[in-house]
């Protein structure tokens, strides 16, 4: 190159280095061509002491052929030590379009408290020297490796629960008026109750199945509320499921009303997490202007049988 | 002379009898509330209230005493205060749950600054609606009143229990009533910004209750005072929060309502209980413990019962003894030596297990 174009024109030279890392940038923040599917990993509860296999697909979205010597899983973040990669039989190359499946095993040590537990997962290459490079007296070393991302990160969410859940509904949760009810069921099937209130409600009451109970009679009550808060005659009908329902959590709450309040007022600020549902709860509260109590009046020499009357299952069989 | 004694016996149980009948003379207590209350609040309000009386009466009593709630929306003020979260959340970038924990004071409750801003300026904008006690919604009222006249023609007694703008209501509808129907409905006023209860009945009101002070200029003196049990100036106006957990105010509201009972109902049984909680040695409630009460004197079993689930247990009607309390489940045991007066008296005794219960 004719040096002298650089004494004729110094701002070449700042033109080619901006150039370069223009360029640089660019192909850092470029599309991955290895692209996870689907884009999350988020199952349903996992048990403590328990295995499960996750799947996902990676797919080669081009342009060309992939090479895929020396490229590993990498796990990151909470989930690092009880998910691992199942032993992945790569083809030599990966063509455009082409797919692999990869596996992963879940495994919960059986004293895993009851959580959530997020990460990373990310295809990289190493560099095979760096890789085994040793110290002086022979050990590996644990240097910083020169890693090549080659995939987008695929995250993790993994819930760990003896009690069965569905997986976290996140902010596509909130988008419809009623929510996600994928689980929350005896044996994680639909259950009439908002994925996300499943998991507030097992997540903040995970003693007690009778508080665990009354809270999902009441959730579903207030989807009702919620469904039904333009029509008059509906929300007052709803009325009475509500009333029984708060009568129940007063009973489980062992006729303390101070515990009963805030198991109740909780519920509902978890419950009302969006301006549409609070605006319809409002509405629905609209409707009840001049009612009483559905169920009538309390007498109050009877007052434990009235509320306990008001749970939808037999607390007594429940063990806690 | 014996038979004599015999016969006034006899007639001392028929008027037990006559007294804890009360079919033909029972009292209903209607919790009216005020704004900014929504229903399922209403409703755990009235427990609070049952509770609270509950305390104070006699199982007999109890049987003769029924409550509801006489629910007021009072929509639009509401709607505006709501509308007003909606847009405060989003310039904070909050959740909505946000709004609805300091709502409904969510525990662990911390006030926030942005909601009682909020608050403070619905009031004050809303202040000339509240206090005209222009805010009265004609078919709720219409309602009401007919509820009322519902319970009266079955010979009971109506009790309101008002509490803030709920008094606007009671006060209408009190008037609204017939002279026989007035006679028969009796206003227990909480918080009332109004300049009167319409049968001139009792009301409470706190000094540290700011909202009944300061927007309510026109209403009946405040003369109660809890102190400063309540967390700020907004929930000193709360009837769960500031009200029913004061003690001053829960017990006047309570004697007020008692007052007005009427006087076949019998008084409460001179005897005694016992209640109290049982601890294990980590400081926790301890359910389930079988507890179990013996007279020192004859070392009989006088009653037994079992915690609840917060660790209390209860024994009532209790005669005068020397007793000794024990209670006990599977790895814990603890005893008390306790004294039952000869006049009726809530004794309380803690009991801590000497091992800890697995």
């Amino acid at each position: 190159m004719n040096m002298n174009i650089f004494k004729k024109h110094p701002s070449i030279r700042w033109v080619l280095v901006l150039l370069l890392v223009a360029v640089t940038g660019a192909a850092l923040a470029a599309p991955k061509r290895l692209v996870w599917n689907p884009n999350q990993l988020n199952p349903s509860s996992i048990a403590p002491g328990e295995t499960q296999t996750l799947t996902a697909t990676l797919y080669n979205t081009g342009p060309g052929t992939f090479e895929t010597e020396h490229i590993a899983v990498q796990v990151t973040g909470a989930i690092e030590g009880i998910l691992r990669a199942e032993k992945v039989h790569l083809p030599k190359q990966l063509k455009r379009g082409e797919k692999i499946q990869v596996s992963f095993k879940v495994t919960i040590p059986s004293s895993f408290p009851m959580s959530v537990v997020d990460g990373d997962i990310v295809l990289i290459k190493q560099d095979d020297n760096e890789n085994d490079r040793k110290d002086e007296k022979g050990n590996q070393e644990r240097k910083d490796m020169k890693k090549i991302f080659l995939s987008n990160t695929l995250p993790v969410s993994l819930t760990i629960s003896s009690i069965p859940l569905p997986p976290d509904p996140g902010e596509a949760g909130k988008i419809d008026l009623l929510g996600i009810d994928v689980g929350g069921g005896p044996n994680n099937e639909p259950n009439g109750v908002r994925d996300d209130i499943d998991r507030y409600i097992v997540f903040n009451y995970p003693d007690s199945e009778k508080k665990r109970e009354a809270l999902k009679q009441e959730a579903r009550a207030l989807n009702l509320f919620l469904r039904d808060a333009g029509d008059k005659v509906k929300t007052r009908a709803n009325d009475l499921a509500d009333g029984m329902a708060s009568d129940c959590r007063y009973f489980v709450s062992g006729m303390k009303s101070e515990v009963s309040m805030q198991m109740g007022s909780a519920l509902w600020a978890q419950f009302l997490n969006t301006e549409k549902r609070s605006r319809m709860y409002a509405d629905a509260n609209k409707q009840l202007g001049g009612t009483s109590n559905p169920r009538g009046p309390v007498l109050l020499s009877e007052r434990e049988a009235r509320y306990k009357s008001g749970c939808l299952f037999d607390p007594d069989v429940l063990p806690n | 002379m014996k038979s004599l004694c015999i016969i006034a016996l006899l007639v001392c149980s028929c008027l037990q009898v006559v007294f804890a009948d009360c079919s033909t003379k029972k009292t209903m207590i209607f919790f009216e509330n005020g704004v900014n209350v929504d229903k399922p609040v209403a409703a755990d309000s009235v427990m609070l209230l049952e509770e609270a009386v509950l305390a104070k009466i006699s199982s007999a009593q109890a049987g003769c005493i029924l409550t509801d709630v006489a629910y007021n929306t009072n929509e639009p003020l509401f709607l505006d205060l709501l509308e007003a979260g909606v847009q405060k959340t989003r310039e904070l970038t909050l959740d909505m749950t946000d709004f609805w924990k300091q709502y409904f004071r969510v525990a662990p409750y911390i006030p926030a600054k942005w909601f009682g801003d909020l608050v403070d300026i619905w009031y004050t904008s809303h202040e000339v609606a509240l206090n005209g006690a222009s805010f009265l919604l004609g078919d709720q009222t219409d309602e009401h009143i007919a509820k009322y006249r519902d319970q009266l023609k079955q010979g009971r007694q109506v009790i309101l229990v008002p509490h803030s703008q709920g008094n606007f209501y009671a006060n209408e509808e009190w008037v609204r009533l017939t002279f026989q129907e007035q006679d028969q409905t009796h206003i227990v006023a909480v918080a009332t910004p109004a300049d009167k209860v319409a049968d001139g009945g009792s009301y409470t009101t706190l000094t540290e209750d700011w909202i009944a002070r300061y927007f309510f200029p026109i209403a009946l003196a405040a003369e109660t005072t809890n102190g400063d049990t309540c967390l700020d100036n907004w929930v000193c106006h709360s009837f769960d929060d500031s009200y029913m957990r004061g003690q001053s105010s829960r017990n006047e509201i309570v004697d007020n309502i008692i007052a007005l009972l009427p006087t076949s109902i019998p008084p409460p049984p001179v005897t005694s209980t016992l209640s109290g909680i049982v601890w294990n040695l980590n400081g926790k409630v301890v359910p389930g413990a079988f507890v179990e009460l013996y007279d020192t004197a004859t070392w009989n079993l006088v009653v037994s019962t079992q915690t609840d689930m917060n660790g209390y247990y209860r024994l009532e009607n209790l005669q005068s003894c020397n007793c000794y309390v024990s209670a006990g489940i599977s790895a814990g045991y603890g005893d008390a030596m306790v004294t039952i007066p000869t006049k009726p008296t809530n004794v309380t005794q803690d009991i801590i297990l000497s091992a800890v219960p697995m």
